[in-house]
């Protein structure tokens, strides 16, 4: 009979919750602000797709709204130097997932999405790094939909 | 800290593998060169805080309520 490794951990957000050992994703150097954290999931949530959550596995339990950037930014578009792709573990650009971490102020209509420094994850071998992209043009703090929606957005 | 005092042209050497050398030095700014294995990043220190400084704030935001992402998405 096949043991089903499945870790169980207090988050912050949303109780405890149970991840099977496949869906663990390792961030080698975690991320920047919070490098002890070296174990991460993608919890989903019907009433927030197309967001999803980073969920820390490790201390602090930490989570961080992700969306993925080229629903909302077609035109997004990077290069992955020989390092990042030696730390994802991979040589094919297919194999990996891109998400964006979102930050979502108190006015929603100023919410913006980094897009300096992308989440990507291998999804067959679940290695995963935040990647800061050099000669970037793109910001940290992006607005979510980019300056022509943000002109035209509804006042809260 | 450790600090050292360098002319142009000289190196230090971190650890056995990365080689900071300060190859130009002008009024206000110096040119710095490093040489470091593939795996390890080197960045700007205000870009790195930057990316840790969003990190920090995305983490200690609230869940978005529905109302907020019809907003966002609608």
């Amino acid at each position: 009979m096949m043991e089903s490794k499945a870790l169980t951990v207090k988050t912050t957000n949303f109780g405890e919750i149970e991840v099977p050992a496949e869906n663990i994703i390792h961030f080698g150097e975690g991320i920047p602000g919070f490098p002890r954290i070296r174990r991460f999931a993608i919890l989903q949530f019907d009433h927030l797709k197309p967001f999803q959550y980073l969920q820390s596995l490790d201390d602090p339990p930490i989570a961080l709204l992700v969306v993925n950037p080229f629903l909302l930014h077609p035109a997004y578009e990077f290069e992955l130097g020989d390092a990042d792709m030696g730390d994802l573990k991979t040589d094919k650009p297919e194999e990996v997932s891109v998400f964006a971490v979102a930050t979502i102020p108190e006015n929603p209509s100023e919410a913006t999405l980094n897009l300096m420094a992308p989440i990507l994850i291998n999804l067959k071998n679940r290695c995963g790094k935040q990647v800061i992209l050099l000669d970037s043009h793109y910001a940290v703090r992006h607005p979510l939909f980019g300056s022509s929606k943000a002109d035209s957005a509804e006042t809260v | 800290m450790l600090v050292f005092t360098r002319k142009k042209g000289e190196s230090l050497i971190i650890g056995n593998e990365i080689e900071v050398t300060i190859l130009n030095i002008g009024s206000g700014s110096i040119k710095v060169g490093v040489n470091a294995p593939r795996y390890i990043s080197v960045h700007r220190q205000e870009v790195y805080e930057s990316i840790k400084r969003e990190n920090v704030a995305a983490s200690q935001s609230q869940i978005p309520s529905l109302e907020v992402l019809k907003k966002l998405l609608g």
